[in-house]
């Protein structure tokens, strides 16, 4: 398929599974909550401009909260990690820079890399999230606690997702 | 002009941030835990249908008329209990029966979605109740569909009383277990005991009086100055929540006008 459809194809259908599936779904009791949009937002070319970065972002985070009534929730912390992947980018960079056939994906990058920007970037976007949710300092440190476990699920997710995803293309 | 357009261009993803950051958290500021505003009424609207249909596929498979019919006769029977004449019951007011089709319990501020709205006569304010006992309000209606808050929300007093004549106190939810609360506020010298039903007062005009929130949990209440903090365990499970029955007060708009008089007579 055509990469230009890919892109917005993958932030669709990462959005209605988000809003569709995932948002009803709360393990460990309130421990583990999944963000499936992020991963379309992660998926993006690494080329990707900063500015078209945090527009994407927001535009995906707002399409989660207008049906899982976050009140701008998940908008305002898809934008905070959109705000830090160029840095997570940077500073996972090979020596020489990316290639421009670069995917942000386990088969292109390999799975060390994959695993230490998604933690990362799911960190900082759960942290967020939970912290504002919180809204006291009371909760802050249970909030930090299921923002860390969260990014773990999501990681194990994302990483599980990718494997099929590529297992399907290698078949073909 | 120049330099405006450089300086633009040099911080674009700064201010590009700031803007959109900007408007999210304008968003989450006027909106978080009190949906409000015509974007959350449409999204309500929409993802409610949606709900509403996916449990009507669910259902197909069910017992769910006959569960219906209970529930509309339960409510029946709960209405002619209001319009006893016994002055203990004058109070009780009308049900109107409903089922939960949202519902969450592991945030702060919760929320469920009913499959009933104005056109069912379900209005702003209402309380909402299940097998007799209180569980929330409504604080937002569509035509077809309304949203209410549980007593799983950490920013609302419900006001609430041990027994039938004991302490009256403020009950709310500590933002931790979902199934348990704290009755705030109580005298020293209050005479309460593990087990004991923690009621309704009906002062808030939102329950009738006498409605079960839960009882006393066996636990030690905790000092608070001249009060205690007595731990109440919620009397429905609200992980549980599927056919509720919606609280009518009888008279509201009288008692409310009645109120306001009393507020201006005020020397």
């Amino acid at each position: 398929m055509n990469p230009a459809m890919l892109i917005p194809l993958q932030l669709l259908l990462t959005v209605s599974l988000q809003v569709l599936f995932f948002q009803n779904l709360t393990l460990w009791n309130g421990w583990g909550i999944l963000a499936f949009h992020a991963l379309g937002i992660l998926l993006l070319p690494l080329n990707t401009r900063p500015v078209v970065l945090l527009v994407v972002s927001a535009l995906v985070g707002a399409s989660v909260d207008f049906f899982a009534y976050g009140g701008g929730l998940f908008t305002s912390s898809a934008i905070t990690m959109a705000t830090f992947l160029p840095f997570i980018n940077r500073l996972l960079a090979p020596r020489e820079g990316y290639e421009v056939t670069d995917e942000p994906t386990i088969k292109s990058m390999g799975i060390q890399w994959f695993s230490v920007r998604t933690f990362a970037a799911l960190s900082i976007h759960n942290l967020w999230l939970f912290s504002l949710e919180a809204g006291r300092w009371s909760l802050m440190f249970t909030g930090w606690g299921k923002a860390l476990t969260s990014s773990f699920l999501g990681l194990f997710l994302f990483a599980a997702v990718l494997q099929l995803v590529q297992a399907k293309r290698k078949k073909r | 002009m120049r330099n405006l357009w450089n300086f633009i261009v040099q911080y674009q993803v700064i201010l590009v941030f700031m803007l959109l950051q900007g408007l999210a958290m304008g968003w989450f500021v006027t909106s978080h835990g009190y949906p409000r505003g015509k974007w959350v009424r449409l999204a309500l609207n929409w993802e409610s249908a949606w709900q509403g249909r996916l449990a009507q596929w669910s259902h197909r498979t069910e017992l769910s008329d006959q569960n219906i019919q209970l529930l509309e006769e339960n409510a029946r029977l709960r209405s002619t209990l209001g319009q006893s004449s016994s002055s203990r019951n004058r109070n009780r007011g009308k049900f109107i029966a409903a089922e939960v089709i949202r519902l969450t319990w592991v945030q702060d501020q919760n929320y469920f979605i009913l499959n009933q709205g104005r056109d069912q006569g379900i209005r702003i304010g209402q309380g909402v109740t299940e097998n007799g006992a209180a569980i929330g309000k409504i604080i937002e209606t569509t035509n077809a569909y309304s949203i209410g808050i549980p007593l799983l929300h950490n920013r609302l007093d419900w006001s609430a009383r041990i027994g039938q004549s004991g302490a009256i106190g403020r009950l709310k939810w500590n933002g931790v277990d979902a199934t348990s609360g704290v009755l705030y506020d109580i005298p020293r010298s209050a005479d309460l005991k593990p087990g004991d039903s923690v009621l309704t007062t009906g002062f808030q005009g939102v329950f009738p009086s006498d409605l079960l929130f839960g009882t006393v949990a066996d636990e030690p209440p905790f000092f608070d100055g001249e009060f205690l903090n007595v731990p109440v365990n919620w009397s429905a499970n609200f992980q549980s929540l599927r056919y509720v029955q919606l609280t009518e007060t009888p008279d509201k708009a009288l008692i409310d006008s009645l109120q306001s008089t009393a507020n201006l007579s005020t020397p």
